[in-house]
């Protein structure tokens, strides 16, 4: 073994080892701006995955009962080439109600919120670590999504864009521990930072801490972002509390929120491009900070 | 002329697998038990650093790492780094004191998710003394590491089968 290091080859080893050293550190000084290199990856990988997602929900959701029934199918060409025709119109005719479905999402949250830009998304991966519902979509810089977009379905905020590529983009969602958002009860307008935990995040919920101690919070309560800072715009729904508890030290409360977007289910979403009020010298300042 | 051919083929053709295991291992829902799912691409990275030496494992990690890279929840080029380095690893000691065997394929699988998964754990979630840190571990990350070695055996069997088809055409030209 001695000998290896020796070589030419642990020499060609060492500096591709630097190189990648350098792309992770690249990596974490950009604040989640993807290098060169993982957009064109990306490029590559994205459409692939989109294909295989694809695939996988029209199986899930469609293909299911046809698999089963592989003796009809052999036993008579002529109905296979029927079913396989009408399988064709089946999944045209899916893909134009999910296209339709997806547009009157938009146009109800449009409504709600009329200063919002949206660029419709759809979940194409979703990787083993995960530890938080993080996903990835397959839309990015090229069409106009920027670091800590929103990222929302039609029933309510599901995370932030956390890094960003030239036709991708990494959602963390607000299950994750290291997301801080501001949060207000529309019943009570008390405010908090909703954020979320390990244990919460095995359940599907998150919090609203830092809440008074006097708060009248209840469970029940509707909590929407307080738009506060200029990242996220006011008013999008978080989610419905569950309980209210006393935090450890204590000082505050702190609610449990049951998200009102199916977060770890969601597979077409809405990215925020772009609202009004907000400030992108804020948002940039504090992608970096958190890096 | 045909050894040089063979050889570009059998690297090609773990590339284009590593491609579809990361896209497999990426696609929503597939391959998930209870909330895990297994990394097959660097099951893949460590059963070919274990038959083709710790040079081309080394970068056959970094490129797996790389696939793995693209969607994860850790920064791009963690995994492509920290697969390099173990599947370095794991080549020079499969060269010099292992024999490439399931089990020690098995082994070096669960030493490459512990190491890959623990440093990420401890930088991101232990030193920042997040509250259940020990559930993130026993419930996230022990099942994605015991799950991608159970994965590894069809991958070690796989990368074998490959290695020794290629093999065989390889070594005739050599003599």
């Amino acid at each position: 073994m001695k000998e290896f290091f020796k070589t030419g080859r642990f020499r060609v080893l060492l500096v591709v080892g630097c190189l990648l050293f350098s792309f992770l550190l690249r990596s974490i000084y950009t604040g989640g701006l993807m290098p060169l290199l993982s957009s064109a990856g990306g490029m590559l990988m994205v459409p692939l995955n989109s294909m295989s997602a694809a695939a996988g929900a029209a199986i899930q959701n469609r293909f299911g009962p046809f698999l089963s029934s592989g003796e009809v199918h052999r036993e008579n060409q002529a109905l296979r080439e029927e079913i396989q025709r009408l399988e064709e119109q089946l999944i045209d005719y899916e893909t134009v109600k999910m296209e339709n479905e997806q547009f009157r999402e938009l146009l109800e949250i449009k409504e709600r919120n009329s200063d919002l830009i949206f660029e419709p998304a759809t979940v194409v991966g979703r990787t083993p670590d995960d530890w938080f519902g993080s996903f990835t979509i397959d839309v990015g810089t090229y069409h106009g999504v920027s670091l800590r977009c929103p990222v929302i379905t039609s029933d309510g905020l599901v995370g932030i864009v956390s890094e960003v590529g030239r036709g991708y983009s990494k959602v963390q969602t607000i299950l994750d521990a290291s997301v801080s958002i501001g949060g207000v009860d529309i019943h009570t307008l008390d405010t908090g930072i909703i954020t979320g935990t390990i244990p919460l995040a095995q359940e599907g919920s998150c919090k609203l801490g830092f809440l008074p101690r006097e708060s009248g919070v209840t469970p029940g309560d509707t909590i929407v972002t307080s738009g506060t800072g200029g990242l996220l715009p006011r008013g999008l729904i978080v989610g419905e509390i569950q309980s209210v508890e006393m935090e450890t030290s204590g000082l505050s409360l702190y609610a449990v929120i049951t998200p009102a977007a199916d977060i770890q289910g969601a597979r077409q979403v809405f990215v925020i491009t772009d609202f009004g009020g907000k400030d992108d010298a804020t948002a940039t300042d504090s992608a970096g900070e958190e890096e | 002329m045909p050894k040089t051919r063979f050889i570009v083929l059998k690297f090609l053709v773990y590339a284009a697998i590593a491609i579809l295991l990361a896209i497999v291992q990426n696609t929503p829902d597939l391959l998930l038990i209870g909330t895990a799912k297994p990394m097959l691409a660097a099951a893949f990275a460590v059963a070919v650093a274990m038959f083709e030496g710790e040079f081309a494992g080394a970068l056959s990690g970094a490129f797996c790492g790389m696939l793995c890279d693209f969607f994860s929840y850790y920064r791009f080029g963690y995994y492509a780094l920290m697969l390099f380095l173990c599947c370095l690893g794991v080549g020079l000691l499969v060269q010099g004191y292992m024999r490439p065997v399931v089990l020690n394929c098995c082994l070096f699988i669960l030493l490459t998710m512990l190491l890959s998964q623990g440093i990420a754990f401890f930088f991101l979630f232990l030193i920042r003394g997040y509250e259940g840190t020990e559930l993130l571990f026993t419930l996230g990350i022990l099942p994605l590491c015991f799950y991608t070695v159970a994965m590894g055996i069809p991958a070690f069997f796989g990368v074998r089968a490959i290695h020794q088809w290629f093999q065989k055409r390889i070594e005739p030209s050599e003599g």
